[in-house]
């Protein structure tokens, strides 16, 4: 390394590192290598390049279980091989690795029969984000009631209440994940799915949600007073009966999902 | 709670959290936590992280901090650093001397470095900036390595004296990748022990490599060799304060197993310094810091 600085060095590495399969290593870095045991050079750097591969993939594995279980090892290996050399992590957090992996599948689009694929990777994607979301303290139910619902009112929820839609039922595939896919039924995935992601006591729980619930939960999450999000959700669903939207207020109860309720005059 | 020998860890990993969380009685004496594990979370794992530390000394041992990156040091990742240590209140703070890769393309790998003066003049520099940071000393750990590079000015050990003496850092001595690097890179590891003054040693690491039939590679998926029980004790006999971890990564065993290692550690403990009252958990003293 007589004419390489420790930048140019690195910069070489990394390079060599995240090569393709058949493609040279620059012989530059090669010059002066003593190889540990009976390695050579090059494989001795392979070591580090192969090792990057398959801690990234071990990494994308765990984040996108489902999918794994979906591709089965050999499509999943190869898929997340393509990944990794193709998407350098940039997060100094191994377990935040895989954020474009939904995209990723979608561009690729590697296996047609399965078009929920990419869904499937945004699920598990946001699961994983939920997870690791604080447990807030919810409102009493009591005080729920005790405040009464009237249009001014505001909610602010917790921060692990997400949302998720999809044309397919991603949940359910989700939640066939490490069984025997040989043995199942054919499921069908083409039933539109819109879901609430919380935590309550450190679990993460994922409900189902009508249409109509989807879009005032949506509107609430955002800032709208009650009011706001029922004239909004009225335009989207006309047919919006009274019970419904008491059903929906009572789900807000029940989930432990509101950090707060603020009254606007 | 712990009712084991003194100053004898083990790693706190995911797979043991539901042995652990009825805090059952356990056979060490304290735990060392992956930092990244649970910096970025506030759900279960820092959880049962705080758990643990209600009843066990708890170090915090980083695998990100790349100290030796050309790039510097990345101000967010100290940012969350320091947060878990407010909230954990670790008794040691530890990392490797190596790097992860550049900040665009991170390996997430602890890769070699030069033993150079350029890379020891980068290292002292951020070791100080880092220490200044989080207002308290760290550890840096030998890592295994599989290639050496040219032009070195100095020997592994050399080299890492070097790095603790001018910036006021301990060392964490990993005994399974001296053996590692001592067996890739043929030289006598009882002349790396011999190299670290002991008063340098703030942490000593146990673990068990994989055989690969080229090379020797860092796993910690093996129960600790008998040759690196060996110089355990040759090091423990002149530094029986140092607190012990024994690490398993990968085919994790069940919680009673990795007791079962810490019993081995103790007992060759024991058998230089006898049965004495348990030793408190020291405090690293960095001479650098005001």
């Amino acid at each position: 390394m007589d004419t390489l600085t420790l930048s140019q060095f690195q910069h070489l590495f990394v390079r060599t590192s995240l090569r393709g399969e058949d493609d040279q290593i620059e012989p530059k870095i090669l010059q002066g290598i003593a190889a540990g045991g009976s390695l050579t050079p090059a494989t001795s750097l392979e070591v580090y390049r192969r090792g990057h591969i398959v801690r990234l993939t071990e990494a994308l594995g765990e984040t996108f279980e489902a999918v794994w279980w979906i591709s089965g090892d050999s499509d999943f290996f190869r898929l997340a091989r393509q990944f990794v050399l193709t998407h350098p992590s940039s997060s100094y957090n191994l377990s935040g690795y895989g954020q474009t992996f939904p995209r990723f599948l979608e561009d690729v689009c590697p296996f047609p029969d399965f078009p929920f694929l990419p869904d499937l990777a945004r699920f598990e994607w946001l699961f994983k984000q939920v997870f690791h979301k604080p447990q807030h303290e919810h409102l009493p139910p009591g005080h729920f009631q005790h405040v009464g619902l009237s249009g001014g009112i505001r909610f602010t929820f917790g921060p692990s209440v997400h949302l998720f839609r999809s044309p397919y039922s991603v949940y359910e595939v989700w939640k066939l994940r490490g069984t025997d896919q040989e043995l199942l039924p054919e499921p069908d995935w083409n039933t539109p799915q819109r879901l609430v992601c919380y935590k309550h006591q450190q679990q993460v729980y994922v409900k189902h949600l009508s249409q109509p619930e989807y879009s005032l939960l949506e509107r609430l999450l955002s800032g709208s007073s009650i009011e706001e999000a029922l004239t909004h959700t009225i335009q989207k669903c006309p047919d919006l009966v009274e019970s419904t939207v008491s059903d929906f207020f009572q789900l807000l109860n029940h989930t432990g999902i509101i950090l707060n309720v603020t009254i606007v005059s | 709670m712990a009712t084991g020998p003194p100053n004898i860890g083990v790693g706190l990993r995911p797979t043991h959290y539901p042995y652990l969380e009825p805090r059952p009685p356990t056979k060490v004496s304290w735990f060392e936590a992956i930092s990244e594990n649970y910096m970025d979370t506030q759900g279960r794992p820092l959880t049962m992280l705080e758990l643990i530390r209600q009843d066990y000394p708890v170090a915090l041992h980083g695998v990100s901090l790349s100290i030796a990156s050309v790039e510097g040091l990345r101000p967010p990742y100290l940012r969350n650093l320091r947060n878990l240590i407010e909230r954990i209140d670790p008794f040691i703070v530890s990392d490797h001397l190596c790097w992860t890769g550049l900040q665009e393309q991170n390996l997430h790998d602890l890769l070699p470095i030069p033993f150079t003066n350029e890379a020891l003049d980068l290292i002292v520099t951020h070791v100080d900036q880092i220490q200044t940071f989080l207002r308290r000393p760290i550890l840096l750990e030998n890592v295994s390595t599989y290639l050496q590079l040219p032009c070195a000015d100095y020997t592994e050990w050399d080299f890492l004296r070097a790095v603790a003496d001018r910036s006021g850092c301990q060392i964490l001595l990993d005994l399974n990748n001296l053996y590692v690097n001592a067996s890739n890179h043929r030289f006598d590891p009882y002349l790396f022990l011999e190299g670290i003054p002991t008063h340098l040693i703030g942490q000593v690491h146990l673990a068990g490599y994989t055989d690969m039939g080229t090379h020797l590679f860092d796993t910690h998926a093996k129960p600790i060799y008998p040759a690196v029980w060996d110089l355990f004790s040759t090091l423990i006999a002149r530094a029986p304060e140092v607190p012990v971890l024994i690490e398993w990564d990968e085919d994790i065993p069940e919680f009673p197993q990795l007791e079962e290692e810490a019993q081995k550690a103790a007992h060759i403990w024991t058998k230089h310094h006898g049965h004495t009252h348990a030793q408190p958990i020291p405090t690293p003293v960095c001479s650098n810091l005001s």
